[in-house]
């Protein structure tokens, strides 16, 4: 079921209803109908997968038992591959199988063996697996490494794994922060409920008006980027550096907000990340749940900056790539991922990647200074240039589409209208960075009214009933 | 909790009442025309036909799918020339038209497309799901079993509709756009002349060969170089020639002139249906039409290499730049 359907306007309210009245006072009803929703919520699309969730879902729940119950650091160590192997293996065989057999038979073709492949084969993408297979390892991981104690509450935790605000694309959720909330009682809150709904209205307005606005306009770009101006060239990684952001940080406000409606705090995602003054902060404030996830389980096992420079180095190229690599099952991720690496590494040499860890830009003010101005234009700038890998069909485009910028570079003749989109956004967007958690939340009730209810005008207006746009991070 | 439900509730009660207001405002009713609504370029056409017939003693008429929808400009035929084509528009439903008009009009020529969907095995049974070729709005000039199927089976009716009412009466940021840069300029997919030319062309040039190269490599989805696939759904051999003779028989009744047109196609289309034996099936079909003496014009195998990439916006479907061209050389035949 898509956020952006008829479908999850009925669905919601309902389970709203069902969840708050009906089984009011009993955490464990509460917990069961979360589980059945959220397995529903995953059903609407395609239900022969729900069987890789529940399979996930019982092999986490037991290994966690096991290595709990085990005091021996070996069978510990077994348990916990145990775990890693699975979801890896579910991953790497519904997402990485046939790049994996393609990539060998290009490398076989290199050395002048030619071949087609039997071992191709037409699998389906289940949504949201990269999400929920990363949130259960982090349960096993994080009871050996001892951070927590498995729960022996099955539907709890199965109802943690599937919750269905962010099962099939983020926030990738800590069982440290949804588990304790799923076995406590909860209870409505007016100030949460209502930060909730602004979440989503906010949400949906970025997803539905602004990403969707602009993805055609990307198309263009993209589809006939031979054909058009270096400037409109630009423009087009410019838009889609926008959609991206508004598709997916909608799409995890959206997450938040009906995760609020039910009394769950879920962690954020994003916080302003075009409002970031370096490529250290930008990580800081982007995609949060994926990098802070890759900093515990993989940067810090490996080492991360206390064995030196050069083994720091290797660690950040290690967590770029993966983190490309995550996205997708093309070499244009893993480009896109390396390309960040470098980017990153002369901030991380020079000793300044943590330079804007707490602040915000222009805490006191109200507009930036012209330093700002200049370090947030240049971080986004390198930002949205790196989106050529990620957004083209392959390596080659990405150089091609970079070389035509600057070979027939002028000022964009083309495609000029989605700027509106990039003007609307950025302004709403500067006068709520200080709480990403609270949007919309204006002193005087007039004014908030009046932009609920204009916001809530072009979302009715550009909801479509028919051909929905998915998600673009439900391929990831 | 009761102070969330009742804001909640004003709020929402509210924006009704805005969106009700502008729908009256926009509609000049509160009441919803679900003819209109069920397909409202069909229903624009229909209405311009209205009036064309109004001021039209008599008439020549284009008939078909979208294939020579796209393809034929009337107003550069003729002035009393109407295009009541769109898309896939079976010849049966073309029959169901002329059916409804007959006695109602004095129609000189009729130029109406064949394609292979107007030759299925029948349009009643034998389709996978939805499949079946047809337009699906013929059923407001007489309903029966096969005009009023596509009408029934369509699950998304509702949405479709509601989808139409708001994009009609709420304007979208693009709508906004639209309006306030294109002032005094007409966009190109919004060319509608009022002798039945939709203008449903892409603005954006298409680079035919480039997007073949993408499909082959599989990187490219959509109907772009799949449209073959529908087209030859249920078409068996021996050929159903039941629903052709009916149009051809109804013609001939009523005195019209009737040229048949197969309109040109990609160099990809010829590709496919050889690379389906498709050509197969196809070669009979036209065998079977030749043996009935009937005035065929064929323009399938028309040189289209050299019609340059934008002159197709797919396998199939001419663009607007092709459409100039091939109306010329229609008209220079007539």
């Amino acid at each position: 079921m898509l956020f952006n359907s008829l479908e999850y306007l009925v669905f919601l309210p309902a389970l709203f209803f069902l969840y708050w009245f009906v089984c009011k006072n009993y955490l464990r009803y509460q917990n069961i109908l979360v589980l059945i929703a959220s397995y529903l919520f995953y059903g609407w699309w395609d239900w022969r997968f729900l069987s890789l969730i529940f399979l996930s879902t019982l092999v986490d729940y037991s290994i966690g038992l096991k290595i709990d119950g085990s005091s021996d650091s070996k069978k510990r160590k077994s348990y916990l591959w145990v775990s890693i192997a699975f979801n890896l293996g579910l991953l790497g065989f519904f997402k990485y199988y046939n790049f994996f057999v393609d990539s060998w038979i290009d490398l076989l073709s290199i050395v002048g063996y030619r071949s087609q492949s039997p071992w191709i084969l037409n699998v389906v993408l289940p949504v949201g697996i990269s999400f929920y297979t990363f949130q259960t390892m982090s349960y096993s991981l994080d009871i050996y490494y001892k951070k927590l104690k498995p729960t022996r509450d099955f539907i709890s935790f199965a109802a943690f794994v599937s919750f269905f605000p962010q099962l099939v694309a983020g926030p990738i959720e800590r069982a440290s922060n949804i588990l304790p909330q799923m076995l406590s009682k909860r209870v409505f809150k007016y100030e949460q409920a209502t930060d909730g709904l602004r979440l989503i209205l906010w949400g949906m307005f970025k997803k539905i008006v602004i990403a969707d606005s602009l993805g055609w306009r990307v198309d263009y770009c993209f589809n006939n980027f031979e054909l058009l101006d270096g400037g409109t060239l630009l423009l087009g990684l410019v838009y889609f550096s926008v959609q991206i952001y508004c598709d997916f940080s909608g799409y995890s406000d959206i997450a938040i907000g009906t995760a609020k409606l039910f009394g769950f705090e879920l962690m954020s995602n994003f916080k302003f990340p075009y409002f970031s003054r370096d490529m250290g902060e930008f990580w800081r404030r982007w995609h949060i749940s994926l990098s802070s996830w890759f900093r515990d389980y993989l940067y810090i096992p490996l080492g991360g900056s206390k064995n030196g420079t050069l083994i720091a180095m290797r660690n950040i190229f290690i967590i770029f790539i993966a983190s490309g690599f995550w996205h997708g099952a093309n070499w244009t991720f893993i480009a896109w991922g390396l390309c960040h690496a470098i980017l990153y590494i002369p901030i991380f040499l020079s000793g300044k990647n943590h330079k804007y860890k707490t602040d915000i830009v222009a805490e006191n003010n109200w507009l930036p200074s012209l330093k700002e101005i200049w370090q947030m234009g240049v971080t986004f700038m390198l930002w949205s240039l790196a989106f050529a890998f990620f957004r083209s069909q392959t390596i080659a485009d990405s150089f091609n589409y970079l070389y035509l910028i600057v070979s027939k570079f002028s000022i964009p003749l083309d495609n000029r209208s989605g700027t509106i989109f990039l003007i609307v956004i950025f302004v709403f967007e500067w006068s709520m960075r200080k709480d990403e958690r609270k949007p919309l939340n204006f002193r005087s009730g007039y004014l908030r009214l009046l932009v609920n209810l204009v916001l809530f005008y072009f979302i009715f207006a550009h909801f479509k009933l028919i051909q929905l746009t998915e998600f673009i991070y439900f391929q990831f | 909790m009761k102070n969330f439900i009742k804001k909640t509730s004003l709020f929402l009660i509210g924006f009704i009442i805005i969106i009700t207001g502008i729908f009256r405002i926009n509609n000049n009713s509160f009441r919803i025309n679900s003819i209109k609504y069920n397909d409202r370029l069909f229903y624009k056409k229909f209405q311009y036909f209205s009036d064309f017939i109004q001021q039209n003693d008599k008439i020549n008429l284009i008939l078909g799918s979208s294939l020579i929808e796209d393809s034929l400009i009337p107003d550069s035929l003729g002035r009393n020339w109407f295009s009541f084509t769109s898309g896939f528009q079976s010849i049966y439903e073309s029959y169901k038209f002329l059916d409804f008009y007959k006695d109602k009009l004095v129609i000189d020529t009729i130029i109406v497309a064949l394609q292979p969907f107007d030759f299925p095995k029948s349009h009643v049974q034998h389709y996978n799901n939805d499949g079946r070729s047809l337009n699906g709005n013929f059923y407001i000039f007489g309903e029966d079993s096969i005009t009023s199927l596509k009408r029934e089976r369509s699950k998304n009716r509702f949405k479709k509709i509601i989808q139409l009412i708001k994009d009609e009466n709420f304007f979208d940021s693009d709508h906004i756009i639209k309006k306030l840069t294109y002032s005094n300029k007409k966009p190109l997919e919004d060319v509608w002349t009022t002798q039945g030319f939709s203008g449903r062309i892409n603005a954006v040039p298409v680079d035919l060969d480039k997007l073949y190269l993408q499909f082959s490599q599989g990187k490219m989805k959509g109907s772009t170089f799949n449209r073959h696939v529908r087209y030859f759904e249920n078409v068996e051999i021996p050929p159903n020639l039941h629903y052709f003779n009916l149009f051809h028989s109804l013609s001939k009744s009523i005195n019209t002139k009737i040229i048949y047109l197969l309109t040109p196609k990609s160099k990809y289309y010829h590709k496919a249906l050889e690379e389906s034996n498709y050509d197969k099936t196809w070669d009979i079909i036209l065998d079977s039409l030749k043996s009935k003496n009937i005035d065929l014009w064929n323009y399938e195998n028309f040189n289209t290499d050299s019609f340059e990439f934008h002159f197709f916006w797919d396998e199939t479907h001419i663009s607007h730049d092709g459409a100039k061209l091939f109306t010329k050389i229609i008209k220079t035949r007539f």
